[in-house]
């Protein structure tokens, strides 16, 4: 079974030869990397439960001795000294096989989560388009960490209740073959409840993970959205619906407790304990056994208590972990459309554009883009207009190869993207986006995530040209303040000014303004616009912008109506021959007047 | 109990209460299902002694048995082994079934208890100040409301589980003792032994556990930032400083999960030696005392009575040993998992306890309000001694339309959110209609007023459960709550209601591009909204507004940043929602500012202007300054100029 290749628009320095066809597979190749001590820590546990099982061998040797008045000091302290020896044997070699296993879980926690993480990295954004991010999340944190557990305690546990039945049976055999009858019956019997009570338990599990996660995702919303709720006086309706969600969640909880309550298993121990005991005092009497194979006995039966009682969740971990690993290959299959297309073409960017008959829309059969035709030359800016909902940024975002087109192509340089080199063609276009994304990070790294290996001065110099550079002086480190949740707040203004620094830091041969200068007042913009098209000229520039100055100085405006493009051409041409295009100048005299 | 606060933040309106506090308060939430916690109580205690009784059953049939093999007699025909089987079975009957009910009744007063708790602290979260959420991060709400209290809970099913094990330990005692009080003696001192490893043990894996849960948040932070932030990541082949700072986190989190998980599977191991030591002692010096009398030789040991242990004896002894043990280890670590049950609940009740500096003193209403509003004499400052307005006056009439400019923190914003009743002021009054808005009915107040900022907030549901939101509408869907969250089945709403919100749509001409979207007003718009454009987000608000029909409007810096084609169909609509009520603009797009009767101009907290747009244009002053900055670029003068000189 081999790795499939899959499409991917990074390549993680570590891959994974991971078999992701069913979710246990999953898990075996990734612990079958560490089979060196996984194995070994497997053989331990055997060793381990042998060692116990020996216990009361000698124990029964003591009491029989001191039953028939046989024991002698020396024999006394001989066999206590082995006990010694086999229970502290037995506890160090639990001790190093549960840091083996631990070792091999952690590790399995860490790199399904490494390669879950890269493989997400490596997708298109049709995949992140249709995520949330709170899945994610839990995907990469939860059920990655849900893994980690099926191994230790889950799996751990469960081989260790195994190996621990059928040693001590294995030993009880040797005492004799008929002391097994009652302790077969109850191995039935236990499986059977073992079973029914896992089925029983696994759904209930679920359901309360399901409750809690119903009752945070409502009250997070209900939180953020207080103004809402009470502007619309809608306590009430809140109140409804966040009782029913946490009485949901106590009713799942009530019924876990209940079932867990009756965990049959324990009953069955009790009962099988006091069946072997009656039958093997009537083999003492008998005299089949002696009366330190009754006392063996016993000890051994006494050993099944720790693989019954550990069951009450141990399998749960288990089946919990399949479902999470089945979560997780689910992501990592997930096949997206666009490669980093490493051998592709690769050149500096002339900027000639052209867009042939291209229709895409982010969910098939619900087109934003139709059927699009249009042609730019190198150097040109290029202004798109619409009405909201028109496509605008759309096209932005097939040009910098974020999204394929469901139909048509786009040419860059006469070369269709996709032949594209994608480290090639992303890294000559920068972007500033509509809704601003910093990372929580120092300022400086913010600006410089678009070229790492620029120096200082050239930041400073991008933050200068932004407008920003003033300010960044006035926080108390500069340059290495941290922005974001844990840092400094900056405002909106700001935060386009630091994104259009961290544009122009790239020098890009393609500039997309995305509604970059919203929150910038018009002074400080005609600056910033003015830098920047002295340090781009003769590059290509898309705008996409409210401020009408900005549109008419583009050398092309495409104005676009449902996807479609209803006008293009010079502001004059426009004006003169589309009325909608008109329209926007009309009103505006009209409130100007 | 320092390590334990130590890297948990604090926020500003949590308390330190007193234990006593705390115990009296909790017991409180218990207090309704005293019955059922007697039943637990009563359960455990016959779960312990039918527990204990049974090694001692099996102990005293095995000394039987002893004798009877050294006699030769049949046991098995006896009365009395009948008897102590028919017990035995009877002791693990009625043990299982005692630990199934006090489970089962446990279950249900730990659960109902939480759920009060949790109602209780999700109405005083409807009752908390609006500021008090700005103040706050609504994650760490959340967590108080469901994390803190389910610990809550928790303490408590740990105190009945600790009663069980104390009662089971002294039952095993007793029988040990019973048997032999020389060899339970020597078991006991174990027990400081087994505690001190125990305690330590919880000490180290406190920290560890406290420093993993601590690298987990930070893992869920990076990936939720890197999975915001992928489109940026991205556009700028950014991916690989993403995952070079993913993967150090990673390798942070294995580390420190890896030196964690090596500690606790320490713990069974550890005490799987203690208990090889005590057997040891028990097989050795149980037997040495009946073979020898070398013990009675031994100073101390001496003056305790010893006696000849028979097999039986021996078998109790050994058996008692994880009866012993188990419970003496979950003794020890009670108090640390108990205090910490206290801390969730410390959290919770300063949430309920905290205590909000908005009054109203009455609950007045207006009929037919109209939306006069006045301010006379305000005096208030987000911090007392720092006041943004002193004595401030101005009136709004009713259905007036008026404009607040300023330059950032003139105080703009500051009056909406006075207006809204998130802040309380220091001084003066504030009258809507001539009534001291401190009289007014909250739920009256904040249904007849709306506020529309900038950032847009949309349930994760469908356009039109959004639009719908509140107006009254939603009788069928309250039944169906749950669904309203999981998508998973669509709300009715009655055709009056559907009828009169494709209206609205219609009017602020929305309903074309709604029309297009997949599903139409039946489309789930995501998080926040976020499968929407701002222009969108915007008007699906204004239509939830115009289905509200309030009477007063503010709109805080709400239209920014969208393109002017929506600009046009935005300005449509904002002219439909400011007619017929009072609206106050603040900072608002050149055109609306504009048209309103009066623009008032803020600095400092003062009035320094006042009049029509042309005006105060031509005084020259701030307005003109503000103009210049803020406004000139969007009107068409500038734009013809600007491109001439080009």
């Amino acid at each position: 079974m081999a790795t499939v290749l899959d499409n991917t628009e990074f390549k993680p320095p570590t891959t994974y030869r991971s078999w992701r066809s069913s979710p246990y597979l999953y898990v075996i190749s990734h612990v079958l990397k560490y089979w060196w001590l996984f194995i070994p820590a497997m053989f331990l546990q055997i060793f381990f439960a042998v060692l116990q099982s020996s216990i009361p061998r000698i124990i029964g040797q003591i009491a029989g001795g001191l039953v028939d008045e046989t024991l002698t000091y020396s024999d006394l302290g001989t066999l206590s000294l082995s006990v010694l020896v086999l229970g502290v044997g037995g506890g160090l070699v639990l001790l190093v096989k549960n840091w083996m296993i631990e070792f091999v879980a952690q590790r399995i926690e860490r790199n399904t989560r490494d390669e879950l993480y890269s493989s997400i990295l490596g997708k298109s954004l049709t995949f992140h388009d249709q995520q949330t991010i709170g899945d994610l999340m839990s995907r990469a944190a939860a059920d990655v960490r849900q893994l980690n557990f099926m191994i230790n305690p889950g799996f751990q546990l469960v081989f260790q209740a195994l190996v621990g039945i059928i040693v001590p049976f294995i030993f009880i055999y040797f005492i004799d073959p008929q002391l097994l009858l009652v302790p077969v019956i109850f191995l039935i019997s236990f499986a059977i409840a073992l079973r029914r009570y896992n089925n029983n338990l696994t759904p209930v599990a679920w359901q309360q993970r399901m409750a809690v996660s119903r009752i945070n995702s409502r009250l997070n919303e209900t939180i953020s959205g207080m103004s809402l709720v009470r502007g619309n006086t809608q306590e009430e309706y809140e109140r409804e619906i966040f009782y029913k969600n946490i009485d949901e969640f106590k009713k799942v909880a009530i019924r876990q407790g209940v079932l867990q309550g009756k965990y049959y298993p324990l009953l069955l121990l009790g009962v099988a304990t006091l069946f072997s005991f009656v039958h093997a005092v009537f083999l003492v009497n008998s005299r089949v056994i002696t009366f330190d194979d009754l006392i063996t006995y016993l000890l051994l039966i006494q050993l099944l208590r720790f693989p019954t009682f550990i069951n009450i969740f141990a399998i749960t971990v288990l089946t919990m972990g399949v479902a999470s690993a089945e979560r997780i290959t689910h992501l990592i299959n997930w096949n997206t459309e666009i490669d980093a297309n490493t051998g592709g073409y690769a050149s500096e960017i002339r900027g000639d554009i052209e867009f042939v008959n291209v229709t895409f829309g982010y969910r098939e059969g619900v087109p934003v883009l139709k059927n699009l035709n249009f042609r730019v030359k190198p150097g040109q800016v290029v202004a798109l207009v619409g009405m909201t909902g028109s496509g605008k940024s759309t096209i932005t975002k097939l040009l910098a190869r974020l999204y394929d087109p469901q139909q048509g192509e786009i040419r860059l340089d006469g070369h269709p993207l996709s032949e594209w080199s994608l480290e090639s063609l992303r890294s000559q276009m920068a972007l500033v986006e509509q809704d601003i994304f910093l990372f929580s990070r120092s300022i400086v790294d913010n600006i410089r995530l678009s070229r790492p290996d620029a120096t200082m001065e050239e930041v400073i110099e991008a933050a200068k040209l932004a407008q920003i550079h003033d300010f960044i002086m006035t926080l108390p480190d500069g340059y290495d303040t941290e922005i974001g949740e844990r840092g400094v707040q900056v405002s909106g203004g700001q935060r386009q000014r630091i994104a259009i620094a961290r544009a122009v830091l790239k020098n890009p041969r393609i500039l997309i303004l995305d509604d970059a200068s919203s929150a910038i007042d018009s002074k400080t913009e005609d600056e910033i616009q003015r830098a920047i098209s002295e340090v781009l000229k003769g590059r290509n520039s898309f705008l996409i912008t409210h401020r009408i100055a900005q549109i008419r100085k583009a050398d092309l405006i495409i104005l676009l109506d449902k996807g479609e493009i209803i006008g293009m051409g010079s502001h004059d041409h426009l004006v003169k021959n589309v009325e909608k295009y008109s329209r926007i100048f009309s009103t505006l005299k009209e409130v100007s007047s | 109990m320092g390590f334990i606060l130590h890297g948990l933040d604090k926020d500003s309106y949590d308390r330190q209460y007193s234990d006593r506090e705390l115990f009296v308060r909790i017991i409180g939430y218990f207090r309704p299902y005293a019955k059922y916690m007697l039943l637990v109580g009563f359960f455990v205690v016959i779960q312990s002694v039918f527990n204990g009784i049974v090694p001692y059953i099996f102990s005293v049939v095995i000394n039987q048995l002893e004798v009877a093999f050294e006699s030769g007699e049949d046991l098995t025909t006896t009365s009395f082994f009948y008897a102590a089987t028919a017990l035995l079975l009877g002791s693990y009957i009625v043990a299982f079934v005692s630990n199934a009910v006090a489970m089962y009744f446990g279950a249900i007063s730990v659960q109902s208890s939480v759920e009060d708790l949790r109602k209780d602290v999700f109405n005083s979260l409807l009752e908390r100040d609006m500021a008090f959420f700005g103040e706050v991060p609504t994650g760490r709400l959340v967590s108080r409301v469901t994390n803190d209290t389910q610990s809550f809970g928790q303490t408590v099913g740990l105190s009945t589980n600790l009663i069980g094990q104390v009662l089971n330990f002294f039952v095993i005692v007793g029988f040990l003792y019973a048997a032999s009080v020389r060899l339970t003696v020597l078991l006991l001192l174990f027990a400081p032994i087994i505690v001190l490893v125990a305690l330590s043990f919880r000490r180290i894996a406190r920290g560890v556990a406290l420093e993993s849960n601590r690298v987990l948040a930070r893992v869920n932070a990076l990936i939720q930032e890197t999975m915001s932030g992928i489109y940026i990541a991205k556009s700028f082949r950014a991916e690989q400083t993403v995952y070079d700072e993913f993967d150090e986190m990673n390798g942070l989190s294995y580390s420190v999960n890896l030196r964690r998980g090596l500690v606790f599977n320490s713990i069974f191991p550890i005490l799987n030696i203690l208990t090889a030591v005590a057997t040891t002692v028990i097989i050795f010096i149980g037997p040495l005392d009946v073979i020898s009398d070398s013990l009675d030789q031994i100073p101390l040991i001496n003056l305790l009575p010893g006696s000849e242990i028979t097999a039986g004896q021996l078998f109790l002894f050994l058996n008692g040993l994880n009866f012993f043990f188990f419970p003496l280890v979950q003794i020890a670590s009670f108090w640390s998992q108990f205090q910490q049950g206290l801390a969730g609940a410390e959290r919770v009740f300063s949430i309920m306890d905290a205590e909000n500096k908005v009054v109203q003193t009455d609950q007045k209403t207006i009929e037919d309000m109209k939306g006069e509003i006045e301010f006379k004499d305000i005096t208030f400052g987000y911090k007392e001694d720092l006041p943004i307005f002193e004595h401030f006056n101005l009136k709004i009439d009713a259905g007036e339309k008026i404009a607040i400019v300023g330059h950032t923190g003139a105080g703009k914003s500051t009056l909406s959110k006075l207006i809204g009743r998130y802040y309380e002021f220091q001084d003066g009054e504030l009258l809507i209609d001539g009534v001291n808005i401190r009289e007014l009915d909250l739920h009256f107040l904040r249904n007849r007023l709306a506020i529309i900022s900038q950032e847009v907030f949309l349930w994760n549901a469908s356009i039109k459960e959004n639009i719908l939101y509140g107006s009254g509408f939603s009788t069928v869907s309250a039944t169906n709550a749950q669904g309203f969250q999981m998508n998973s089945e669509l709300k009715e709403y009655s055709e009056e209601s559907i009828e009169k919100m494709t209206g609205i749509l219609r009017k602020i001409k929305a309903l074309d591009w709604i029309d297009n979207l997949e599903g139409g007003y039946d489309m789930i718009v995501g998080e926040r909204g976020n499968r929407l454009s701002q222009g969108q987000r915007q008007l699906i608000q204004f239509a939830r507004i115009l289905m509200q029909d309030p009477a007063v409007l503010i709109m805080d810096e709400a239209t920014a940043s969208v393109d002017p084609f929506t600009e046009m169909q935005i300005q449509e609509a904002t002219d439909l929602l400011m007619s017929g009520r009072t609206s106050i603009v603040i900072a608002h797009r050149l055109s609306t500012v504009r048209n309103v009767d009066r623009i008032i101009v803020l600095k400092e907290g003062k009035i320094i202007e006042e009049g029509s747009h042309k005006e105060l244009l031509d005084q020259g002053g701030h307005y003109r300054e503000l103009y210049d900055t803020y406004f000139r670029h969007q009107s068409l003068e500038y734009i013809e100029r600007i491109t001439s000189t080009d």
